[in-house]
């Protein structure tokens, strides 16, 4: 059930992620909302790095969770249940990160990131429930 | 010894029996993988070509459908092209929204174009809640503007947005152009500092607030609103199916 949640959720997150990677590649501005600044953030020097928007990473690591995670729910190995924790993990520290930049650098939010954010947080907290758990089960 | 012979033969018969089941069940196992996994990636390139799509088309939103209308021109306003254009274009804009700095080259590249055929104004709209340089760089549009400099300012405020959009003196850095474009300094300070700068600028801003202006650029095209154009093909194209039904 958690590995399922865990699934749908990172797919909302590539979806996301791959909203943002897909605009900018093609010079356009998604549709955003002023009242947050999201076109302030996503203009950003903060939301590329070189040529390569941050969003890219992002979408690479939501389709790698959901892979794993759909591994996961067909072979419960500990060793797949690990390499999805470590990628939840990279994943929250990554988003702690982006949060901070907007808070305190940017001082402007947009919702694409804010949600990518929360994604990555519930993933993350899923993957502790299930990593506690699978230690227990370990027979 | 018959009997034992079809025990015998029944437990194989059930040993086979068992086997086939376990194989049966192992080929299911196996489908519902490929299944699961075909189904995993349709998913995916499906919504990949569903984003693609929404990128390149902004969805329709209820401004699309509603008509909104801005004001009038009026002898305030600050145009170029051709005055008895039929075609009048609208721009209302913050020198410091990143978007409005894309949508800069843009507008720039239509206007030099489409210089006898349209008449485009542009309409201050400083969204100063979230830029912090809004209102100074108008001011600083609008000095310029009396001393008949304005494009030239605006071409530099949006050249050089990065430069100037993230400090806390901006209005130094506004000087400095100013110097560059040969205005009299002492006149643009004073300008850029005086009531009527205000005045103008906050009777566009919520003259285009009162219309329904929520975001910018907005732009519109002889007084309707139009859904941002994403290229500078997209906004050509509208343009010219606009000359043609003139």
């Amino acid at each position: 059930m958690k590995f399922l949640l865990i699934a749908i959720f990172s797919f909302l997150g590539f979806l996301d992620a791959t909203y943002l990677t897909i605009t900018h590649y093609q010079n356009s501005i998604p549709l955003c909302s002023i009242t947050f600044g999201c076109e302030k953030v996503l203009t950003s020097q903060y939301s590329t790095i070189g040529t390569i928007p941050v969003s890219l990473p992002g979408s690479i690591f939501y389709l790698a969770v959901m892979v794993f995670s759909i591994v996961t729910l067909q072979v419960k190995r500990a060793l797949f249940i690990k390499i999805l924790f470590f990628l939840a993990v990279v994943g929250v520290i990554a988003s702690i990160g982006f949060f901070l930049i907007q808070a305190l650098i940017i001082k402007s939010f947009c919702q694409y990131c804010l949600f990518s954010e929360v994604i990555a947080l519930a993933i993350f907290i899923l993957s502790i429930l299930v990593f506690r758990t699978s230690k227990y089960d370990k027979v | 010894m018959e009997e034992r012979l079809t025990k015998k033969e029944l437990r194989e018969k059930r040993r086979l029996e068992f086997t086939k089941q376990e194989e049966a069940q192992e080929r299911t196992e196996k489908v519902k993988k490929i299944a699961i996994w075909a189904g995993v990636a349709l998913l995916l390139i499906g919504s990949v070509w569903g984003l693609f799509k929404l990128a390149n088309k902004p969805s329709l939103t209820s401004s699309q459908t509603e008509i909104v209308k801005a004001p009038p021109l009026t002898q305030e306003d600050i145009t170029k092209g051709n005055k008895d254009a039929k075609i009048v274009l609208i721009e209302y804009s913050d020198f410091q929204c990143p978007a409005c700095g894309y949508y800069y080259p843009i507008a720039k590249q239509l206007t030099e174009e489409y210089k006898d055929k349209i008449l485009f104004a542009y309409r201050f709209f400083p969204l100063r809640q979230i830029h912090q340089n809004a209102m100074s760089s108008s001011q600083a549009a609008y000095a310029a503007h009396l001393q008949g400099k304005f494009w030239e300012m605006h071409d530099m405020l949006f050249e050089s947005q990065k430069d100037w959009s993230e400090s806390s003196d901006a209005k130094d850095i506004f000087i400095s152009y100013a110097k560059k474009l040969n205005l009299n300094e002492e006149q643009f300070k004073k300008d850029m500092e005086s009531d009527e700068a205000l005045r103008v600028i906050n009777n566009q801003y919520s003259a285009g607030a009162q219309a329904g202006i929520n975001s910018t650029p907005t732009f519109f095209l002889n007084g309707v609103k139009i859904q941002n154009p994403q290229t500078y093909e997209a906004f050509k194209s509208l343009i010219e199916s606009k000359l043609k039904t003139q």
